[in-house]
């Protein structure tokens, strides 16, 4: 099961409410807001496609998010379906 | 637990997105509660009579968390949920932040000034017209000592009243009558260090799960480490205490007298009775105090065959044979028990026939035995039975009757001996009947709640709308501010500094770690300046700090059986508390009493001591007495028309009348309403589902309530806990009283109950 | 007392809850949302219809044992509410335990003490 390390950065009036928003999805830990609009979050799913439609609904979903940066991505026993884990714009 | 990997690749993953935009982000770094928590310093909890040291966690001006202390013996870092809360209470909506004066039926803030002239002019004008008897007190047991002193010098030293109580006396008064009566003392001979050596747990009455969760935390732990350690319950109900019980008997409320007198029976005939013990340390007596031989004590046994108790008390003879025989058997066993046996008409005579079992047993006076009653308030104890805070009583477990003890505390307290009056004043029933009566006309109540808590409650309220009231309160409103017609805010824990002293003769300091919120203001302070300005600015105006009220009253229990005097500030501040007799500065404290280790033993001349292990030095000759009590029933019997057995109780996450913890949400929420418990058999006769709304019943007043169907009480039984005013079970209860110790009959009342 | 809560957090939040048990996640959830409820049913009434498999687990612990109900650390569920609870609150009752888990390799007391079903070493529950 992988598991990603990102960034999250958030429009700096929005940041509390991504917070929230982030905390309320299962596959999400948040790990606290650093330099004013930067959550620090894990992602988790049943594969790497999974991670990224999880990343996915996050930039797209919830509003005020910039964008969602990996920086650490572990794929435990699975074999990498596809090239690693690819930034969203 | 071996690592966590998926755990471990989390944090790293975090960690490695953090260090993406330079964080440094460490694992477990997250402690925010604690972290934020800049000092800590040691205190007492707020709540039972358990003592358990806390630790008050404080950032910049406010206190942001409570954990248990760590070094503090009795509980060693152990809460409950109650304590866990405690600093929320102090930031409860519900604080009363200003003195406020009722004209014409609304309060009307006013200052300090204008509040404190007014009581003294009132009070003044009663006593002028109507004598100081026109006049009294009524505080409580979780009052610091030095407020109960301050109160007690004013009303019975300088206003010259005895009408003087607190309401200990509606909690524990049977407990002090039952340990003057047998042992000679008030207060237990024992400590809990008890629990980690006792081999039997005798709980009855007590809910020790619920109102002394962390005492019954160490049962737990004790029997865990020792599980041949015994656990036995005499109750009419059926609580989370039982999750340890090996044997449980359900005597029908207020019959069990006879159970206590036949496991006796069964001890004396089977053996067990510790001959020795008995021949060189114990007396018996007759009801009426004349003495008996120990075959005539026999002789009135036999009456209370377990056959016999059977059919009184409803528990089958074969359970009071099996529990006797685990009495006997046990190398040492320890007693404990709470309202079940104090709240009752004849709470001194239970708490007699409990102490016999440890005197013919000799299990008393060595590690893991005694009889331990246990408190349900912070400083009952500490402020009212050692301080001296009941209508008989004077500071250092002194008697107003006593020619002398008024003669020491005057000298102490700087009035002439004749202001103490040598007779005992009115115990709270009968205060509250004088108040409803006109005969008193101006009432001054401390930290407590009397319109919610006094039985059988709504009779009283009349004396309360009548008379001149004033309350010195923490929050507001309560059930009792609605008839005050002057409400004075009274500083909250934390707020001041004093010294409680709980169950097993601690006295513990607590420190001054906030300003008092709003307007609020130390009680001891509060009766200070109320003193000056009623006239007795030469008695009152030397104390200065905490400590010198402290200090005068320890001088005044030099000497005394439960002397403090070594127990200085300095030295509370430091220790976790210190347990009495502390006789000196270097003294340690005491674990046992009445045996070797107790100064007051080791004292004693050689010939007194020889052959005996143990010197009841309260009694004449040293010995403890064994009484002959007869069984009798509650005041208040069920019958044809009321055919149930109503008690009252309380549940673990509320406490008294609720004004502290339903103000803590997340307790408010634990259990947000009030219920009676109804066993299925009893609801399925009556049609009553859970969750029904009920109406409970008794001669004095009726309750609408929602049932809740459950296995706890045993068929014929009714519960209801008592801590919400919305739903008063104290309009059901009874006002009938031992005549001994004057304290009410809470736990038996004759009910019925139907659908509403 | 099935419309006491929204189906939405029946189904959302169990899961959420399943997973806070076995993985307790070190930064505290505060602001979570507690369905809005009638208050005025206890806790544990209420989740013993709605998520009677965690009050079973909870009633055979410890914490059942001692009857430390929901609030002790999921907060009250309206001003201080979390679904995930922090470990900073262990600490209120078990002070004897400070641990640093910057020497540890896990990152909160749930990792090996799930609160749920925290067990006596010797069972003295009859």
């Amino acid at each position: 099961m992988p598991i990603a390390g990102v960034v999250v950065v958030t429009l700096p009036e929005k940041t509390s409410e991504v917070l929230q928003a982030l905390k309320r999805l299962s596959q999400v830990t948040t790990y606290g807001v650093h330099k004013d609009n930067n959550i620090i979050a894990v992602l988790e799913s049943e594969s790497t496609s999974g991670l990224e439609r999880l990343s996915n609904r996050i930039s797209r979903s919830i509003e005020g998010v910039i964008g969602v940066f990996p920086a650490y991505i572990n794929f435990e026993d699975e074999v990498p379906d596809q090239e690693p884990y690819p930034p969203v714009e | 637990m071996p690592l966590k990997r998926r755990e471990f690749l989390k944090a790293s993953a975090a960690a490695a997105a953090a260090a993406s935009i330079g964080v440094n982000l460490i694992p477990g770094m997250d402690n925010k509660l604690f972290a934020d928590a800049v000092s800590w310093e040691k205190s007492v909890c707020r709540f039972c009579g358990t003592g358990c040291g806390v630790m008050i966690g404080k950032k910049g001006d406010k206190v942001v968390a409570i954990k248990g202390d760590l070094k503090n013996p009795i509980n060693k870092g152990h809460i409950c949920v109650k304590g866990f809360f405690l600093h929320k209470v102090i930031y409860a909506k519900t604080r009363l932040l200003y003195p406020m004066i009722k004209r014409n039926g609304k309060f009307e803030r006013v200052s300090w000034d204008e509040a404190l002239d007014y009581v003294a002019r009132r009070f003044n004008e009663i006593r002028k017209t109507d004598g100081p008897d026109a006049l009294a007190f009524y505080g409580s047991g979780q009052a610091e000592t030095e407020e109960t002193y301050m109160a007690n010098k004013l009303f019975k030293g300088c206003i010259g009243t005895n009408n003087m109580e607190g309401n200990p006396r509606l909690c524990m008064a049977s407990a002090v009558g039952g340990y003057l009566s047998s042992l000679g003392l008030d207060e237990p001979a024992g400590t809990y260090q008890d629990i980690e050596h006792a081999e039997l747990f005798l709980l009855v009455g007590s809910n020790t799960a619920e109102c002394h969760p962390i005492i019954f935390e160490r049962i737990v732990r004790h029997k865990t480490k020792n599980p041949t350690v015994k656990i036995l319950i005499i109750d009419p109900r059926k609580t989370p205490t039982d999750q340890v019980a090996d044997i449980h008997l359900f005597p029908k409320p207020g019959w069990d007298l006879a159970v206590l007198h036949a496991m006796a029976h069964v001890i004396i005939k089977e053996g067990y009775a510790d001959l020795d013990f008995i021949k060189n340390h114990v007396n018996f007596k007759s009801n009426d105090g004349k003495d008996i031989t120990f075959e005539a004590y026999q002789q009135f046994l036999e009456d209370y065959t377990p056959e016999k108790a059977e059919a009184i008390s409803g528990v089958p003879a074969g359970d009071i044979i099996k529990a006797a025989r685990m009495f006997g058997q046990a190398k040492t066993a320890m007693s404990m028990w709470t309202m079940g046996i104090n709240q009752r008409t004849r709470g001194v005579w239970a708490n007699n026939l409990i102490h016999n079992l440890h005197l013919l047993t000799g299990k008393i006076g060595v590690p893991g035995s005694d009889p331990f009653s246990l408190t349900g308030q912070p400083n009952a104890c500490g402020g009212v039975r050692e301080g001296g805070g009941l209508c008989h009583l004077l500071p250092g477990h002194r008697k107003v009757t006593n020619p002398k003890h008024r003669e020491e505390v005057a000298k102490v307290w700087g009035v002439p001996v004749g202001n103490i009056q040598p007779k005992p004043g009115k115990h709270t029933i009968a205060m509250f009947e004088a108040l409803n009566e006109g005969k008193i006309k101006g009432i001054y109540i401390m930290c407590t709640n009397p319109a919610q808590s006094l039985p059988y409650a709504q009779k009283f309220w009349k004396g309360l709308k009548e008379q001149f009231v004033v309350l010195a309160e923490s929050f507001y409103p309560t059930a009792t501010s609605d008839f005050a017609d002057v409400l004075l805010p009274a500083a909250f824990w934390a707020e001041k500094e004093g010294v409680y002293g709980c169950t097993e003769r601690r006295s513990q300091y607590m420190p001054q770690v906030l300003q008092p919120m709003g307007e609020a203001r130390w009680d001891a302070w509060i009766l200070r300046d109320l003193a000056m300005r009623m006239g007795f600015k030469k008695e009152f105006e030397k104390y200065r700090t905490a400590e010198d009220i402290w200090n005068e009253y320890i001088s005044l229990t030099k000497g005394r059986d439960m002397d403090l005097s070594g127990a200085t500030y300095a030295r509370l501040k430091k220790e976790r508390g210190l347990v009495w007799p502390v006789p000196s500065e270097t003294h340690p404290g005491t674990y046992k009493r009445y045996t070797q280790g107790d100064p007051f033993f080791d004292e004693l001349p050689e010939e007194k001591k020889k052959g005996r292990r143990m010197y009841f030095y309260g009694k004449p000759d040293g010995k403890a007495v064994v009484w002959a009590r007869p069984a009798k029933p509650p005041a208040e019997p069920t019958d044809k028309d009321f055919p149930y057995a109503l008690t009252t109780g309380r549940v673990l996450e509320h406490w008294h009348t609720g004004t502290m913890t339903r103000a803590v949400l997340e307790l408010a929420r634990a259990v947000p309403r009030a219920y009676v418990e109804i066993h299925p058999q009893d609801a399925r006769k009556l049609g009553i589902a859970n969750r029904d709304t009920v109406v409970v019943e008794t001669r004095r007043g009726k309750l609408e309530i929602e049932a809740r169907v459950i296995d706890r009480p045993e068929p014929g039984t009714l519960f209801i806990p008592w801590h919400w005013k919305e739903w008063l079970a104290n309009l059901l209860t009874i006002d009938a009283f031992d005549p001994g110790s004057k304290e009410p009959e809470y736990k038996v009342a004759a009910a019925r109950i139907y659908k509403a | 007392m099935k419309n006491h809560l929204l189906t939405l957090f029946g189904v959302l939040a169990l899961s959420i809850l399943f997973i806070g048990l076995s993985f307790a996640i070190p930064e505290g959830t505060q602001g979570e949302k507690h369905p809005d409820v009638e208050f005025d049913v206890s806790c544990m009434d209420c989740h013993a219809e709605e998520t009677p498999e965690i009050v079973t687990e909870w009633r055979g612990s410890k914490h059942g044992f001692m009857n430390f109900g929901c609030y002790m650390c999921h907060g009250d569920g309206t001003v201080d509410f979390e679904i995930k609870p922090t470990t900073a609150k262990c600490a209120g009752c078990h002070d004897g335990y400070s641990v640093d888990f910057t020497k540890l390799n896990v990152t909160s007391c749930f990792d090996c003490h799930p609160g749920h079903t925290l067990q006596l070493h010797e069972s003295t529950i009859k």
